[in-house]
């Protein structure tokens, strides 16, 4: 197998990643630094995140409360990007390896591609799930219903969606049709 | 550069089959005219390259058209621009039935020459109907080549005097005579064609810049004669090859003494003599299969071309022949020059055949309602559809019959190349103790030793563990698969004056190379 095609790949397909993948790194940085006062951040979760009642007839002081949820929040979306990156880049790198030796058998590779991505998004919900049912971190303890189904939601669309187009760009050309979409790439040298 | 090659008799014929694989592979000069020597004109050997020649000329036309399909000139794919005689195969004795007699005028001769002519040729041979070539009898080819004339009118000997008055106007000329040792057109031929080329060089002062070489196979087949209905038949017998050929390397041994006429010369054998299955006397089915020896040959005359080949005013003769070991391997198959590999461009045109017969030959066949499910593959909208769209009728014509006839015309090639290689990897071990390991062909074709019309069979369709075999197609120790095929042809870079169908065939070939 030709190592520069596979290069060629892993750079496109950082490149793709990139692309909305800084979102969750910048996201991740905010929540590394702790809660800032009284920022706007810090208010959204205490709204939309956290059982507010539990946490007043509790007594526990909510700022305290709030840095272990950065915490919970920082360390998850790390851990969710780096698995969207290693999953990107393992598809990536592997479909230069997928048998595709005739015209009009890339698309016979498309059952493989929902099998990886199945256990992709199966492995975001478990992070997810581990996350906001850990006995690792207070926070957890506190966060709604709501809350939950939020960071679920929120993880699941937005890692699918930096994966997703971490492959549309890192799938190596031959293999595009095994990918949802991937044959609407226009033919450009640079892709 | 003018290059000029003369394929005499059957073997010559033959040796230009591998010659044109050859130069479709990237190994020959920029530009040769073709021309082959033969009295037995229905003769299978040379229909089957004249139809060959025909083949290349027309596909390469096709495929090296600046407006409409082009492969560019920096493609080595169809590299050589052949040119050939509209026929292309030149008879020395005309006439429906030629006979010695009737051509010296026998029954008109003085009684003194007609006892010289009764001396020097038995009563059979000047009654022998000569249609079918001169039968094993160098005696009575050289009568009748010496007794044509060679003027500038006939349209065979206009080319070689265009090609010595090239060479007076300052023009680097290089002719090449490829032709056998025994049997009869060759061995009367390659003597007496290259003595009045010389003839012709000497009389128009042309002392620099033409060169002549010469190719002569020494015996390298033989086959059982049928004891039945061969009584009074004059025909070629294997039992005499080793003697004809000794007296004409004592003849040329001679010759080359006292008159140098070639510049270099290339003398090819073969121990053990390959048995050809089955014999015929000569026409159409006499269809011998093409053999190792003559590779070389066909190579020696690339050689004889290459713009690395120095030629000395010395005289050279140069040999080659099998090894001491009874493998053939790739190892055993001489570079063109110091820049031509010859078994990097023969097993790239082989990888090719295969990879276009029987996957993108038959994905690019039929209308455009059958290939559009291929129109959303990368390979296909880089290559295909955008180099065959027409901005007028807003449509891709890959469907259309001008570019049907080149994907079907190469699809036709493809399958020669394979038979050809198939059936010289057969032919020349079978029946003895070598080993010819350059291809593994078993999984793709079937070889019928018996059956003369129709040696090899190259299997229609492949099933998914045949097309995986591909990886060993050629015994080089590498390892392409038709996977590493499909990835390069998808990231090869388009030359910027490709156009058309051009386009695609050539990013194919080159993606055949590891």
């Amino acid at each position: 197998m030709n190592m520069k095609h596979i290069l060629r790949s892993v750079l496109l397909s950082a490149i793709g990643l990139a692309l909305l993948g800084w979102v969750s790194f910048w996201f991740t940085t905010l929540n590394a630094f702790g809660p800032d006062g009284e920022s706007d951040l810090l208010q959204w979760y205490f709204n939309k995140l956290v059982q507010k009642e539990e946490i007043t007839s509790s007594g526990m002081p909510w700022e305290e409360l709030a840095v272990s949820l950065y915490n919970l929040l920082a360390q998850m979306t790390t851990a969710l990007l780096s698995t969207t990156v290693v999953a990107a880049l393992l598809w990536s790198i592997g479909s230069h390896f997928l048998n595709v030796n005739a015209p009009g058998k890339a698309k016979f590779y498309f059952i493989y591609w929902i099998i990886f991505t199945g256990i992709f998004m199966a492995i975001v919900v478990g992070i997810v799930f581990w996350f906001t049912k850990s006995a690792a971190f207070n926070a957890a303890d506190y966060l709604s219903d709501d809350g939950v189904i939020i960071i679920s939601a929120v993880s699941f669309i937005y890692y699918f969606l930096v994966y997703y187009l971490g492959i549309l760009l890192g799938t190596a050309r031959f293999a595009r049709s095994s990918i949802l979409f991937g044959n609407k790439i226009p033919v450009s040298e640079l892709l | 550069m003018k290059n000029y090659i003369i394929g005499i008799g059957g073997t010559g014929a033959k040796c230009l089959e591998h010659l044109l694989h050859c130069c479709s592979a990237g190994l020959g000069p920029n530009n040769l005219w073709a021309g082959m020597v033969d009295q037995d004109e229905a003769n299978g050997n040379v229909s089957r390259t004249k139809i060959l020649l025909n083949k290349y000329i027309n596909l390469r036309s096709n495929l090296r058209n600046e407006s409409r399909n082009d492969l560019t000139k920096k493609s080595n794919l169809f590299k050589t621009n052949i040119t050939a005689n509209a026929d292309s195969v030149w008879l020395p004795m005309k006439g429906a039935n030629p006979t010695l007699e009737e051509l010296i005028n026998y029954n008109l001769l003085k009684p003194e020459v007609k006892g010289l002519m009764d001396c020097l040729y038995d009563p059979d041979e000047l009654k022998q109907n000569l249609s079918e070539g001169f039968r094993a009898r160098p005696n009575i080819g050289a009568a009748a080549i010496l007794s044509t004339t060679a003027n500038e009118d006939d349209i065979f000997w206009s080319q070689i005097y265009k090609a010595i008055d090239a060479a007076r106007g300052g023009e680097e000329v290089r002719v090449f005579i490829i032709s056998s040792i025994f049997g009869g057109t060759g061995a009367s031929g390659f003597p007496n064609i290259a003595r009045r080329i010389k003839q012709i060089q000497k009389d128009k002062n042309v002392a620099s810049n033409f060169h002549l070489g010469g190719a002569l196979m020494l015996p390298y087949f033989n086959y059982e004669v049928p004891e039945e209905n061969m009584e009074g038949e004059l025909f070629a017998k294997p039992e005499e090859f080793l003697d004809q050929t000794k007296g004409a390397l004592q003849y040329y041994s001679k010759l080359f003494e006292h008159e140098p006429i070639f510049d270099q010369v290339y003398v090819t054998g073969w121990d053990p003599l390959t048995k050809l299955p089955n014999f015929k006397m000569g026409g159409n089915l006499q269809k011998n299969p093409p053999l190792f020896p003559e590779l070389y040959a066909a190579l020696g005359a690339l050689r004889f071309f290459s713009e690395d080949n120095q030629i000395s005013d010395k005289q050279e003769i140069l040999h080659i022949g099998k090894n001491e070991s009874n493998d053939i391997l790739w190892s055993d198959i001489p570079n063109v020059s110091n820049n031509l590999n010859s078994k990097k461009d023969i097993s790239k045109l082989i990888r090719f055949a295969f990879s276009y017969n029987w996957m993108y030959g038959p994905a690019l066949t039929g209308g455009w309602s059958k290939i559009k499910k291929y129109q959303n593959e990368n390979w296909f909208k880089r290559l295909i559809y955008k180099n065959t769209y027409n901005t007028d009728t807003k449509a891709c014509e890959v469907g259309h019959e001008h570019n049907q006839e080149i994907i079907s015309s190469m699809q036709e090639y493809c399958q020669d190349v394979l038979t050809w290689i198939t059936d010289m990897q057969y032919s020349t071990i079978a029946d003895t103790d070598q080993k010819m390991d350059l291809v593994a062909s078993d999984f793709f074709s079937e070889f019928k030793d018996k059956n003369s019309s129709e040696r090899i069979k190259i299997k229609e369709k492949l099933n998914e563990t045949e097309k995986n075999q591909f990886n060993t197609l050629i015994n080089d120790n590498k390892n392409l698969k038709l996977l590493n095929v499909m990835s390069n042809i998808c990231y090869q870079r388009i030359e910027k004056d490709q156009k058309g169908l051009g386009v695609f065939m050539d990013i194919l070939f080159r993606s055949c190379e590891q």
